[in-house]
């Protein structure tokens, strides 16, 4: 099946730039904006919007679009912050060239951590519901830990099957050393969770048509949980495979496996991205941590996953999933470390919010 | 050669909000959120299992204290199991989220979007202390900048550029309370003088009490469909016809010079900038004669002046007296606020979108007391950070070919 969408919307751009200790947040923000600009040679003057994805307590102010927006190039241009997400960021921002009211648009997310008043932990702590589940302690990391958890006790060899996804993205830890670091939210092991780093991402979406080298982002699909952790099964993504329905359905694809030759997924932790293979249908959901366990996920595997090592030597807090596109285009650009042979369309998962509340699917492909 | 595509038409098929007033009285922020949804979609005739995604309009978070809000309040906007995202761009954010649902219809990816939002202003103590916060830490926020020095600097400069006096300010106010007592929903509902105004304590000069809008709680909520999903019994749809948005430097004390446009820190340029893009794209030539009234978001009085300039409505520096002879009444050429305006009431998250469903009554016909006769198009307009982020959406009563 055909989708009325494909080739409507291009990436002509991307960028991520990491921060210098004494870099504010706007020099941060600057350096990918401009970078993706020049990657696509163009100038601010050239886009007529900017579609930004901030979040208030991690940067530490009450609303710091206003700070950010001039940087991303947005002064007397249009511009709006999605707030819940990057991938909702992505998502308005394919809609707006989808719809022609914008032909070029830039998409920017960040984290700097360095920013947050007192801890990122803390700023997520306060995400929680205020009656019932922020006095638990709930957080990112905690949520994160609930979902291994719940994920392990329904599997065999469940911590080797996180632990052997861990080695696979570290490349030079084996599985002995992760099993023996440290517990950081018990099961998950410092090994098997990033480290926060500051980093921004720049993403340059045009109406197709520029003659000039492009990368189609043929859907965008998302969808949300509940926000009530305790009444949600962790360990199914339903919404995920709400998401990637959408995504595949305005793509155009019929057999993911076949069709998508390398997948960026969400691995916040290993087991969030074993929790993925059944709702985006690269296995049952049953055989997920077989599929883990059997390294066919690895680089030179028949399902690469992060094939670039994903984010386990650290992810920008709050924008850090845009990671994900920018590893998918690299792939069929054909420029990535550890590039996947012969491969026309990758898939990012992007993932915000406790235990992937909200999750997103953008799937890219060779521009025909 | 890049294709030209024209956005499907998008109308708005039901709309929604509560009566706004003091939090002190207000229902839970959840609960709020339900009863202007629950309204847009009875309005529309529809369940929540009709609609196809959700925007939650939600716009500073330390104002209600619980970090990324959304993921708590998905529940109780339907978007379980549904695609939702939250639009914040500050006192700007109900009207953006307007125009992220319109994206969502416009683009053919989704048929039904419900929009909503609420807010209970001082649910965590005093706004102007939050806003302070959104200020530059080392030159600005220690001034002290807060919304309110922020625009009493505005019009000082206005006054200083085109000589406007306060009892010019002061009739703005007496307009607009004039027409927030004909309004239902309205948080301040009486009339007032002009001499009351000028009698009232100064909070930053030249700004009054009764120059300033109030702190507000209350929901709303609007109900975007395209053109083939509208049902039969709905209200009569709304078209949106131009959308827009252009966002100012951040730093003040960048915008004290005069711009190529002549524009300085005493008018809104990015206001001007986003209307004349929501205009082209509605077809919008002479908005002094093809515009039948404004919904704008004017916190203070002077805002209400320099943002009827910046919209083509008056050339720039002579709106005040034009409000002095009633060009701007809800009888008269062009009336700007009929529903009494942010002057009356300030629900900050959904205060801009407040201005697109008054201006969706209006051209529905359905907007009782202060009814425009024959309004057919209306703009609504926001503005949110420190007088950065301007928005301007064009509600038709005919659908765009």
């Amino acid at each position: 099946m055909a989708s009325k969408l494909a080739g409507s919307v291009v990436i002509t751009g991307i960028a991520e730039a990491s921060s210098e200790r004494e870099d504010s947040l706007e020099t941060l923000v600057f350096r990918g904006a401009r970078a993706a600009l020049d990657e696509a040679g163009l100038d601010r003057g050239d886009l007529d919007g900017v579609v930004l994805a901030a979040s208030d307590q991690t940067d530490g102010r009450a609303i710091t679009s206003m700070l950010t927006s001039g940087p991303a190039g947005a002064y007397l241009n249009d511009e709006i912050n999605v707030a819940s997400s990057p991938g909702h960021a992505l998502a308005l921002g394919f809609m707006q060239i989808l719809s022609g009211t914008h032909q070029r648009l830039l998409v920017s997310s960040w984290g700097k951590s360095s920013e947050t008043a007192g801890s990122v932990q803390a700023a997520e702590r306060l995400s929680a519901d205020p009656f019932f589940e922020r006095d638990g302690g709930l957080s990112a990391a905690a949520a994160a830990a609930f979902q291994a958890q719940q994920r392990r006790v329904n599997a065999t060899d469940g911590a080797l099957a996180a632990a052997r996804i861990a080695a696979r993205n570290h490349g030079d830890v084996d599985e002995a050393a992760i099993l023996a670091s440290a517990v950081v939210a018990s099961p998950l092991r410092e090994l098997e969770v990033p480290p926060e780093i500051d980093r921004t991402f720049s993403i340059l979406l045009e109406r197709a048509g520029r003659d000039t080298p492009a990368v189609t982002l043929s859907s965008v699909g998302w969808c949300s949980d509940s926000g009530r952790i305790a009444e949600r099964d962790l360990s199914a993504l339903p919404h995920l495979q709400r998401a990637a329905e959408d995504a595949y359905q305005r793509a155009g694809v019929q057999s993911p496996t076949d069709e998508i030759g390398s997948w960026h997924l969400h691995d916040y932790t290993p087991d969030a991205e074993i929790l993925a293979y059944g709702p985006l249908g690269i296995c049952a959901a049953a055989a997920a941590n077989d599929l883990a366990l059997s390294g066919a996920t690895a680089y030179g595997g028949l399902l690469p996953v992060n094939p670039d090592g994903g984010s386990v030597r650290g992810e920008a807090p709050f924008g850090g999933p845009m990671a994900k596109v920018l590893a998918a285009v690299r792939q069929v650009r054909g420029t990535a470390t550890n590039q996947v042979s012969d491969l026309d369309r990758a898939l990012a998962q992007l993932t915000t919010g406790f235990a992937g509340q909200f999750q997103t699917v953008a799937i890219v492909e060779r521009q025909q | 050669m890049t294709d030209v595509v024209s956005p499907r038409a998008v109308a708005a098929v039901g709309v929604g909000q509560t009566p706004f007033g003091p939090t002190s009285e207000a229902p839970t922020y959840v609960v709020m959120l339900q009863q202007a949804a629950s309204q847009a979609l009875e309005a529309a005739n529809l369940t929540i299992d009709e609609i196809d995604a959700v925007v939650l309009a939600l716009a500073p978070e330390s104002l209600m204290g619980v970090n990324h809000a959304e993921r708590w309040c998905t529940d109780y906007i339907g978007g379980r199991m549904k695609p939702v995202l939250r639009i914040q761009t500050g006192g700007a954010t109900g009207l953006s989220a307007v125009q992220a649902g319109y994206q969502h219809v416009a683009s053919g990816l989704y048929e039904r979007v419900l929009v909503v939002g609420a807010d209970r202003v001082r649910e965590s103590g005093d706004a102007q202390k939050i806003f302070n916060k959104i200020w530059d830490p080392f030159y600005e926020r220690a001034l002290p900048f807060t919304t309110i020095t922020m625009i009493a600097m505005s019009a000082v400069r206005y006054m200083h550029n085109y000589g406007m006096t306060e009892r010019q300010m002061a009739r703005v106010s007496q307009k607009a309370h004039y027409n927030g007592a004909l309004n239902p929903n309205a948080h301040i509902r009486r009339e007032v003088t002009v001499d009351e105004v000028m009698e009232s304590r100064y909070l930053s000069w030249p700004l009054k009490l009764l120059d300033a809008c109030p702190q507000s709680a209350g929901g709303c909520a609007v109900v975007l469909s395209s053109a083939d999903a509208v049902k039969p019994e709905s209200q009569s749809p709304a078209w949106i016809t131009g959308v827009s948005m252009a966002g100012e430097t951040y730093y003040i004390g960048d915008r004290l010079e005069t711009s190529e446009r002549g524009y300085d820190y005493g008018d809104a340029e990015a206001l001007a900038v986003a209307a004349e893009r929501a205009y082209a794209m509605a077809g919008i030539t002479d908005p002094r004669t093809q515009i039948d009234a404004v919904e704008t978001y004017a916190s203070f009085t002077p805002v209400e002046i320099h943002n009827a300039e910046a919209l083509g409505l008056a050339d720039l520096g002579t709106a005040a007296p034009l409000f002095e002879e009633g060009f701007f009444d809800l009888d008269g050429e062009i009336p700007l606020n009929p529903s009494g305006g942010v002057i009356c009431t300030n629900p900050i998250s959904v205060t801009a979108m407040v201005r697109f469903v008054e201006a969706v009554l209006q051209v529905q016909g359905r907007a009782g007391a202060h009814q425009v006769p024959g309004a057919k198009t209306v703009v609504a307009t926001g503005a949110g950070g420190s007088h950065q982020f301007f928005n301007v959406a064009i509600v038709s009563s005919e659908q765009p070919k």
